[in-house]
């Protein structure tokens, strides 16, 4: 009787997990365990609409899906849409959506699954103009979206560009669930309580501001293995390092170049690199007269020694750079070498430039006879040990050659009101993170120097003006491939910038956590295969 | 009365130092050695009288501990802290006076107001006091720091006017107690002019030890506030020395164990500030021993 | 007798309104003239057009002048609205209640035992009692007095660290039970390392010393009566309401330091977010509060110590 009834429930559970509605995964791995992770700063909201910084960003991966994903290597890869078609002149995209997608089980929500109305209703949502987000101009680009059947959803581009499906990649949101389900506010209780499809769901926020999150039974991947993950900010870096060597905390998203070291010793964790696409730079004001020479900027970038830089304060970690572009995109041009250091090929350039007079405190004479100068600005912030290393290295480097820098240091809104609005500044050192497009129309584009615009430092060249409208609207890719390498080399030799290096970033994980693979920088795109194993739980 | 008779037996200045108890011979001893010293490395970093220039970055050498080259060490860039803590003076010292100044300058102004005429000015300058004192400190020094700039007199002038009201209630307080006794009643009813009552009598007797106090908490302060707007990133900006700035920066040091970068200059923070609080307690001691 | 407390409850109440009144309004115009804008907290203001960011701003309300901006602020708060964080569009008052209480513990028990630790000290010192523990008491108060705050909570991180092996952080989810004992380390370090231990202890010390001289304390003294009856009101209870009332401003300054160190999620960092963000709610709310409560701390020094000495009520 009892072998029976046993029998019977084990054929009843197997037939169940084979009909793959609450599906565990069938790779072998087990369930269960928790993952704390540690991050500097806290998300200002949780929805993936209105966040507008990088926990936010990173968060909402847990918590969403879009219409396409990309798999470890940046592909594109199908998410809630499983197929779709490009018109021929390559503006209409047709998605088809799987039916399994389930919306996280929450009061007021049921069991319903995506639809798309909700494909389209997140588009919508996203361009309505009461909606303040930060991914409007991103989807400026989408003429019109759609709904052909329950299923079936149907974008229209204004125009055709390059790379179009990984621009549709934004994430779906229930806009049934939203209190105005036109547009959404920051004071909708949905930013701060979402619901999603992702492999995660919000569980808690709890009042310490640590986010907790528990497994979504029903993700149509199949459910994740870790029970839980939970975001714990930090508002100290160096105690965010602690917490993770005492068992506070589980993982860091990125390390501290200054404890890689200490963290590669330690047996308990794994170091993952990932490169985002960014790179940091020294950006020179063309409304300086000096600064307008090619000379005074060439010398500039002779003086520094940026290898020395690079190896004393992040320990090598990382790669000098030629050019406009992040090294590891598509554009970057390899054949273009980065500026040697020669301090001797400086100073002749500078004579070149008519700066040959040098006065009694040791700098180089302008013809005022006042002393040839620049001011750097930096913005003020709380950990930023290794950025007023760099600026103080460069001070040194370039007292070497006869100029004075002058480091002046403002607050971080002051600073970007100098810096986008009244261009009052000689010299910003500052960071750029691209996306796949390596498109620099707006940093270097003649007709971006305006207020708020990207091209703060003036640059103003029509023949660059003319490749970088070529490189934007051509739809051939080898075609764009070459027009940038060749505005690689251009920009290069013009130096609108000392380019500096890009880093690599490294998160820290503990061992337990197996099978990781992370997104470069959205990071958790695969959390839902990460595992623990049982008895580490 | 019994003045006159403490006046015929006055015993001489040493004879009246040895009967001081030891921890106010101490208290004045390591006072007075302090501000001496203080006031001595700031003369000497304004003559430019140091070991090495404050700005010499040697990358080859960070973070080094002490040797026969570099006195106290260095720091993240390689430069002398011997050199840097000195001319940290500079970042506190001239400051320090000017937010004293200001707040026990206006401090006694309404304190005076308020002590004097209470009926006419105590609301007023009660409301205003509260005003001051309600403002969050951190908060106006943030935003005065993102309308002008990083710069420490602006921001010890910020801190100098939110300390009037301490100062200020401290002198009323007194006043409210002199009253009680009478004393300024006393005064006015001999015929001293109120002018004169204020001054030599409210102000100089009895408020000069609180204006001492006041003097050397401010200075104190003066340093320790620069310390956490440098932990938060707002205090005396590179390449600028400060204390507070140095103290921060080796906080990202600290938990790896190279705790030099951050204790030097908060040890010389401490000695400071223990002798700028111990002279002045000492000296308040003496004052009110004398009858003040 | 009746309408003596109505009046100065009147009275006290219109002086409070007028407070809150003059404290938001400068901090009002002091955050709108600092450059920066809130707009930046929604949108990436350099992928917009000049028109696009004005139609946020528009949205937002920050486009209206600014004392219409007050005035509205003003009106809802009549009302009890406080409005709503520009960064998170949490309503105010609920950021303000769930961090408040948290720094309200943190402040309070700090200041309790910055004022425990100045009592015991003061009281040995005067009374002569235990000479080497006054002594002792007293040098650690100076010494604590004069470190920096922020340093002296990366001390305690890092001896708990490395010889406890543990980090005093209050956890959250999933936290251990009993981690309540690491609260202690963030208020040892505000309340003894917020540079006015020292200070406080004299302050009580020489009024100690002044009150024992007073000759009815004398005169219990020889009488062999205890000292304590006598003694508390004027010695402790006076000066100790006076100082509190007056160092409350330092501690709520000193929270917000050592709320970052410690991670503790109070509205000392709310208020430092706020203020960078230029998220004017959040900051006229947090003003709000702080007036709020040093004025409560002036009104409860003033019943004391009219409750004590009765011939001070005007």
């Amino acid at each position: 009787m009892k072998c029976a009834m046993v029998a019977g429930v084990v054929a009843g559970l197997l037939a169940l997990s084979a009909s793959g509605i609450a599906g565990g995964r069938d790779d072998g791995f087990p369930d269960g365990g928790k993952l704390v992770y540690g991050e500097y700063g806290r998300p200002a909201t949780l929805d993936p609409i209105t966040t507008n910084d990088m926990v936010g960003l990173r968060l909402t991966e847990l918590l969403f899906n879009g219409l396409v994903s990309f798999s470890p290597k940046n592909e594109v890869v199908p998410d809630l849409a499983e197929k779709w078609s490009v018109s021929p002149d390559n503006r209409v995209y047709t998605f088809t959506l799987r039916s399994d997608v389930k919306w996280h089980s929450k009061a007021g929500v049921g069991d319903r699954t995506v639809t798309a109305d909700d494909v389209v209703g997140s588009l919508e949502v996203i361009r309505q103009p009461k909606t303040l987000t930060p991914l409007k101009a991103a989807y400026e680009l989408v003429a019109e979206a759609r709904k052909l059947d329950a299923q079936t959803v149907e974008i229209t581009l204004k125009r055709p560009i390059v790379n179009a499906l990984g621009r549709l990649s934004f994430k779906v949101v229930p806009t049934f669930a939203l209190k105005n389900p036109d547009f959404l506010s920051r004071d909708d209780p949905f930013v701060q309580n979402p619901v999603g499809t992702g492999p995660f769901q919000l569980s808690q926020l709890t009042d310490e501001g640590d986010v907790v999150m528990e497994a979504n039974p029903s993700y149509y991947k199949g459910r994740p293995h870790l029970d839980r993950v939970i975001l714990k900010p930090f508002a100290d870096k160096n105690v965010l390092t602690q917490a993770l060597l005492f068992n506070s905390a589980d993982m860091v998203v990125e390390v501290n170049s200054r404890d890689i070291a200490q963290i590669q010793g330690d047996k308990r964790f794994n170091l993952y690199p990932y490169n985002a696409l960014s790179y940091a730079f020294f950006g020179h004001n063309y409304r300086n007269p000096h600064l307008a020479k090619k000379e005074v900027r060439q010398a500039i970038t002779f003086a520094t020694n940026r290898q020395e830089m690079l190896d004393s304060f992040y320990s090598g970690r990382g790669a000098l750079i030629s050019g406009p572009f992040a090294p590891g995109s598509w554009a970057y041009n390899l054949d273009v070498k980065p500026v040697p250091f020669n301090p001797a090929r400086a100073k002749e350039l500078l004579a070149q430039a008519g700066y040959s007079k040098t006065g009694s405190d040791g700098y180089l004479q302008t013809d005022e006879g006042k002393p040839l100068q620049f001011t750097l600005k930096i913005p003020i912030e709380k950990e930023n040990e290794t950025v007023k290393r760099v600026a103080l290295a460069f001070q040194n480097y370039l007292k070497q050659v006869g100029i004075k820098i002058n480091l002046e240091f403002r607050e971080w809104q002051a600073w970007k009101q100098d810096v986008f609005v009244d261009h009052d500044f000689d010299m910003v050192i500052a960071n750029w993170a691209f996306d796949d497009s390596a498109d620099i129309s707006t940093l270097f584009h003649s007709g971006e120097t305006g207020a708020w615009r990207n091209n703060f430092v003036g640059y103003s060249n029509p023949e660059i003006d003319a490749m970088i409208v070529e490189a934007k609207t051509t739809l051939d890719r080898e075609k764009q491939r070459t027009i940038n390498q060749r505005l690689h080399a251009l920009l290069s030799d013009e130096q609108p910038y000392t380019f500096l290096w890009t880093l690599t970033n490294y998160a820290a994980i503990h061992k337990k956590v197996r099978h990781v693979e992370l997104h470069p920088f959205k990071l958790f795109t695969f959390a839902d295969t990460w595992y623990i194993a049982k008895k580490e739980q | 009365m019994s003045r006159f008779l403490e006046l015929a037996l006055e015993p001489s200045a040493w004879q009246r130092v040895r009967s001081w108890p030891l921890h106010r011979t101490v208290a004045t001893v390591f006072g007075t050695g302090m501000a001496t010293l203080v006031v001595g490395v700031y003369v000497a970093s304004v003559l430019k009288v140091l070991p090495h220039d404050p700005d010499a970055m040697d990358l080859g050498a960070v973070n080094a501990l002490p040797s026969a080259a570099h006195l106290l060490g260095t720091d993240f860039v390689g430069r002398d802290l011997l050199s840097r803590i000195m001319v940290g003076t500079q970042a506190f010292f001239l400051p320090g006076l000017l937010s004293v100044s200001v707040s026990l300058l206006f401090g006694s102004l309404l304190g005076v107001l308020a002590g004097f005429w209470p009926a006419r000015f105590d609301t007023v300058v009660g409301l205003l006091l509260q005003l001051l004192e309600s403002l969050p400190k951190l908060v106006l020094i943030l935003l005065v720091v993102a309308l002008f700039r990083a710069d420490i007199y602006l921001i010890l002038l910020v801190v100098g006017i939110t300390n009037i009201p301490a100062a200020a209630e401290l002198l009323r307080a007194r006043i409210a107690v002199l009253r009680r006794k009478s004393y300024i009643e006393a005064a006015i009813a001999l015929g001293l002019p109120p002018s004169r009552v204020i001054l030599k009598h409210v102000l100089w007797l009895h408020g000069r030890g609180l204006v001492l106090i006041q003097a050397t908490i401010g200075m104190g302060e003066a340093i320790l506030i620069e310390t956490s707007l440098s932990y938060l990133g707002f205090g005396v900006q590179e390449p600028t020395p400060s204390w507070g700035n140095m103290v921060a920066l080796g906080k990202d040091y600290f938990f790896r164990g190279e705790l030099w970068l951050s204790t030097v200059p908060a040890g010389a923070i401490l000695l400071t500030v223990l002798g700028f609080h111990l002279l002045g307690d000492a000296l308040l001691e003496r004052l009110e021993a004398s009858g003040a | 007798m009746l309408k003596r407390i109505r009046r100065a409850l009147l009275r006290e109440g219109t002086r409070t309104a007028v407070l809150f009144l003059l404290v938001t309004m400068a901090m009002f115009v002091l955050l709108n003239l600092a450059p920066g804008d809130p707009v930046a907290l929604y949108v990436n203001v350099q992928n917009l057009s000049p028109p696009e960011v004005e139609a946020v701003r528009h949205e937002l309300g920050l486009d209206r002048s600014l004392p219409v901006r007050y005035g509205v602020w003003l009106s809802r708060l009549v009302q009890g609205d406080l409005g709503h964080s520009l960064r998170s569009g949490r309503p105010v008052t609920l950021e303000l209640w769930r961090t408040g209480w948290r720094t309200l513990l943190l402040a309070g028990s700090a200041m309790t035992l910055t004022l425990l630790f100045a009592a015991v000290t003061a009281y040995l010192v005067a009374m002569g009692r235990h000479p080497l523990w006054a002594s002792g008491l007293t040098a650690l108060g100076y010494v604590l007095s004069g470190l920096p705050v922020f340093w002296l909570g990366y001390l305690a991180i890092y001896l708990a660290t490395t010889r406890f092996h543990v980090l005093p952080l209050m956890m959250g989810a999933g936290a251990p039970p009993g981690n309540w004992a690491f609260f202690l380390v963030p208020v040892v370090v505000l309340g003894l390392g917020n540079g006015t231990v020292s200070e406080v202890t004299r302050h009580l010390r020489t009024h100690l010393q002044g009150v024992l001289g007073e000759d009815y304390i004398r005169t219990a003294r020889a009488k062999g009566a205890s000292l304590w009856r006598h003694l508390y009101k004027d010695g402790f209870v006076m000066p100790l309401s006076s100082l509190l009332a007056n160092k409350i401003p330092y501690v709520l300054g000193g929270a917000i330091v050592v709320e970052q160190v410690f991670n503790w999620p109070g509205m000392g960092r709310l208020t430092w977010q706020a203020a960078s963000d230029r998220d004017y709610p959040t900051l006229l709310g947090v003003t709000l509060l702080a007036a709020l409560i040093v004025r409560t701390g002036h009104i409860i020094k003033e019943a004391v110590q009219v409750a004590v000495n009765p011939q001070l009520a005007d």
